[in-house]
C-alpha cells in the first residue's frame, strides 16, 4: 500500500518554489530516509504531508487520503522539528490531552500516556514542565507524542538534531523496534545513521526528487567497491601505497582522515589481500564494508 | 467529544496554571478598585451620601436616571461599568486562542488530532465559558460589596442576575470572536492587542470620513452599527430582558468575525 503519493507536487513561498513538481510513491514497511541539503525542502514536504502547510498545486495522498482530513486523525502522526509543547502544563498533561483528542476516553488516554513515556523511558518526565528537560528529552518526548494510540505512519523531521549520542541511540533503537508495526519516514542530515535505521532513500534537492533507491549498496556497487576506515593514527599514506599496490585495485581515493574508497575490478577478490597485507605492515582498520557509503553514493566524495 | 476537550483545555488553560491564576488575580485587583473607587462612591453620590466620583463625572445630570434603569442603584452602577470595562478584560482574557501556539508549534501537534476548524470553534467556545464565569464572578463581587451595607438589596440583586449575565456576555461575545480572528493572524497575544486597536481605530477612522463623505446618503447611518461594542451606548437605556431587544447586533458581529476567523485558519500555513 502506497503511504505517501504526490503528483506534480508544488508548494510555493512567494517566488520560492519550495516544492518542485514532486512526483513520490512510497510504500508501507520498513524505514524510510528523507534526504537532502539544507533548504532541499524536506520540512515542507513533511508540513504538507501533515496538513500544516497547503500545497500550491499537485495532488498530495497519505494513507489515501487528503492531507488533514480527519480519516487521518490518529493514524498520521509526526515529531516536527523544532515544535515544543505548551510551556504552562506538564507533559503528562499534555499528552493525555492528545491521547483524547484522538479519541480515547479519559482512561484509556492517560494509560495511553503512561505506555508511550515508558516507552521512550521518561516516565518521571510526566509531572515535568517541558522547560524543565534537557533537549534530548525533548526530542524523546516529542517522539512519544507521535507513538500515542496506534499510528501506521509516523513522519520524523530531524529526530536526532542536536542531540547527545545515548539519546540518539535510544531514538534509533526505539524506531528500529517498532518498524515492525509502523512505517517510519525519517529526515535527518546524519547519514550513518539512516543507513542504519532505514532501507530506501529518497533524495531531494532544491525541491525536486533526484534519487530514490535502497540505501543499502546494490549487489553492483557491491562488487566494484570497498569502504575502509582506518584506525585512529594510522598512516594514510602508507595504507594508499599498500592497497594500490594489490591485484585488482584501479584506484584508492582518500575521503577523510583515514576513510577510503577502493575501487576495483568487477569481481576481483581484493578484500582478503588487503588485509593480510595490513596485517603484515601493521595498519589497523576499524571498519571494511563492501561498496560505498550511501554519503559517498549521493555526494560522491570528491577525494584526496 | 473533540470540541469539549479543547474547550476544556482552554478554561483549563486559565484555572488551571500559574499563569492563569495571575491573570485571574490581576482582574480581581482591577475589578476590587472599580468596586471601590467607582460603583461604591457612585452609589454613595446617587443616595445623596457624596460628590459621585467618576461616574457623577462622566454621566453628570444623566448619573440619577441611569442608576434607576434596572430598579436597583447597585445593579444599575454594575450594568454601567460592565458594559464599557469587560470587554476591555474579554481583549485581554481571549488574546491568545492561537498566536503562541502557532509560534511555538504546538498548535502542529494539535493538528495531528484535530481539524482547524475544530480547533478554531473550540477554542472560542471555551473562551466564551471563560467570560460567563467572568461576568458570574464580577456580579458576585457587587453583591458581597452591597450586602456588606445592605443585605436586603444585595439579595435584591438576585432576581435580576439572569438578564444581566445574559446580556453582558452577548456584549462580550464579538470581542472574544474578534480575538479569534486576530490571534490566527498574529504572532503573540500582545501583536493581537496591538492589531486590534489599531483596527478599532483605522476602522473608526473610515466609517467617520464615508459618514461626512455621503452624509446625505440614507445609508450612512448603518455604519454606526459596524463597530463590535456599537450597541453598547443604546444598552445603557435598556434594562431587564429588554436589552435583548438590540441581542442581533453583537450575534452578527460575531458570526462574520468567526467566519473570517475561520477563513484564515483554513487558509494559513501553520
Amino acid at each position: 500500500m502506497s503511504v505517501v503519493f504526490t503528483e506534480n507536487l508544488d508548494k510555493r513561498f512567494g517566488s520560492v518554489k519550495a516544492l518542485n513538481k514532486l512526483d513520490l510513491s512510497l510504500d508501507a514497511g520498513e524505514p524510510i530516509a528523507l534526504i537532502g541539503p539544507n533548504g532541499a525542502g524536506k520540512t515542507t514536504l513533511f508540513s504538507v504531508l501533515c496538513g500544516y502547510l497547503r500545497p500550491s498545486s499537485g495532488t498530495v495522498k497519505v494513507l489515501g487520503e487528503q492531507p488533514g482530513s480527519s480519516a487521518l486523525i490518529g493514524r498520521v502522526t509526526s515529531m516536527p522539528q523544532d515544535a515544543l509543547m505548551d510551556p504552562h502544563f506538564s507533559v503528562g498533561r499534555q499528552l493525555t490531552h492528545y491521547a483524547r483528542l484522538q479519541g480515547l476516553s479519559k482512561k484509556a488516554a492517560k494509560l495511553d500516556k503512561d505506555r508511550v513515556l515508558d516507552i521512550v523511558q521518561l516516565s518521571e518526565a510526566s509531572t515535568m514542565k517541558p522547560e524543565a528537560l534537557s533537549h534530548g528529552m525533548r526530542k524523546r518526548i516529542a517522539l512519544a507524542q507521535a507513538l500515542l494510540g496506534k499510528p501506521e505512519l509516523v513522519l520524523l523531521d530531524e529526530p536526532t538534531a542536536g542531540i547527545d549520542p545515548p539519546n540518539v541511540k535510544i531514538i534509533r533503537d526505539l524506531v528500529s523496534e517498532l518498524s515492525d508495526s509502523i512505517t517510519f519516514i525519517v529526515s535527518s542530515h546524519n547519514l550513518d545513521e539512516l543507513e542504519r535505521l532505514c532501507k530506501s532513500v529518497v533524495y531531494l534537492e532544491q525541491g525536486e526528487l533526484k534519487q530514490t533507491g535502497s540505501v543499502n549498496a546494490q549487489s553492483d556497487d557491491q562488487d566494484t567497491f570497498l569502504t575502509v576506515r582506518l584506525a585512529a593514527n594510522s598512516d594514510d599514506n602508507a595504507f594508499a601505497a599498500m592497497a594500490k599496490a594489490v591485484p585488482g585495485v584501479h584506484s584508492v581515493t582518500r575521503l577523510a582522515q583515514g576513510d577510503f574508497r577502493i575501487h576495483c575490478d568487477h569481481h576481483a577478490v581484493v578484500d582478503e589481500p588487503i588485509l593480510a597485507r595490513m596485517r603484515e605492515e601493521g595498519i589497523k582498520y576499524r571498519q571494511l564494508v563492501r561498496g560505498r557509503s550511501l554519503e559517498d553514493r549521493l555526494y560522491g566524495g570528491a577525494g584526496s | 467529544m473533540q470540541t469539549l476537550a479543547i474547550a476544556q483545555h482552554e478554561v483549563l488553560k486559565l484555572f488551571g496554571t500559574r499563569r492563569g491564576w495571575m491573570s485571574i488575580a490581576a482582574f480581581l485587583l482591577v475589578w476590587g478598585i472599580i468596586l471601590a473607587f467607582v460603583i461604591e462612591p457612585a452609589a454613595r453620590f446617587l443616595s445623596n451620601e457624596d460628590t459621585g466620583g467618576l461616574i457623577a463625572l462622566l454621566f453628570g445630570d444623566r448619573a440619577q436616571q441611569l442608576a434607576n434603569s434596572w430598579g436597583n442603584l447597585e445593579v444599575s452602577l454594575y450594568w454601567l461599568v460592565a458594559l464599557y470595562v469587560l470587554p476591555f478584560f474579554a481583549i485581554l482574557f481571549s488574546a491568545d486562542q492561537m498566536a503562541s501556539d502557532r509560534s511555538r508549534g504546538t498548535l502542529r501537534y494539535l493538528l495531528l488530532r484535530c481539524g482547524r476548524f475544530t480547533l478554531f470553534f473550540s477554542r472560542f467556545l471555551g473562551q466564551l465559558f471563560i467570560m460567563l464565569l467572568l461576568v458570574l464572578l464580577t456580579y458576585a463581587a457587587s453583591m458581597a460589596l452591597t450586602a456588606v451595607h445592605s443585605p436586603e438589596r444585595a439579595l435584591d440583586m438576585l432576581p435580576v442576575a439572569a438578564p444581566v449575565i445574559v446580556n453582558l456576555w452577548l456584549v462580550l461575545m464579538p470581542y472574544v470572536a474578534l480575538m479569534a480572528l486576530l490571534s490566527v493572524l498574529a504572532s503573540s497575544s500582545k501583536q493581537a492587542i496591538v492589531y486590534s486597536v489599531i483596527g478599532w481605530i483605522v476602522l473608526w477612522l473610515l466609517i467617520r470620513y464615508v459618514q461626512n463623505r455621503f452624509e446625505l446618503s440614507s445609508w450612512v447611518g448603518l455604519l454606526d452599527w459596524v463597530m463590535p461594542g456599537a450597541q453598547i451606548q443604546a444598552l445603557l437605556r435598556l434594562s431587564h430582558w429588554d436589552a435583548l431587544q438590540l441581542a442581533p447586533i453583537p450575534i452578527a458581529h460575531t458570526v462574520v468575525l468567526l467566519v473570517l476567523g475561520a477563513f484564515f485558519m483554513w487558509k494559513r500555513d501553520l
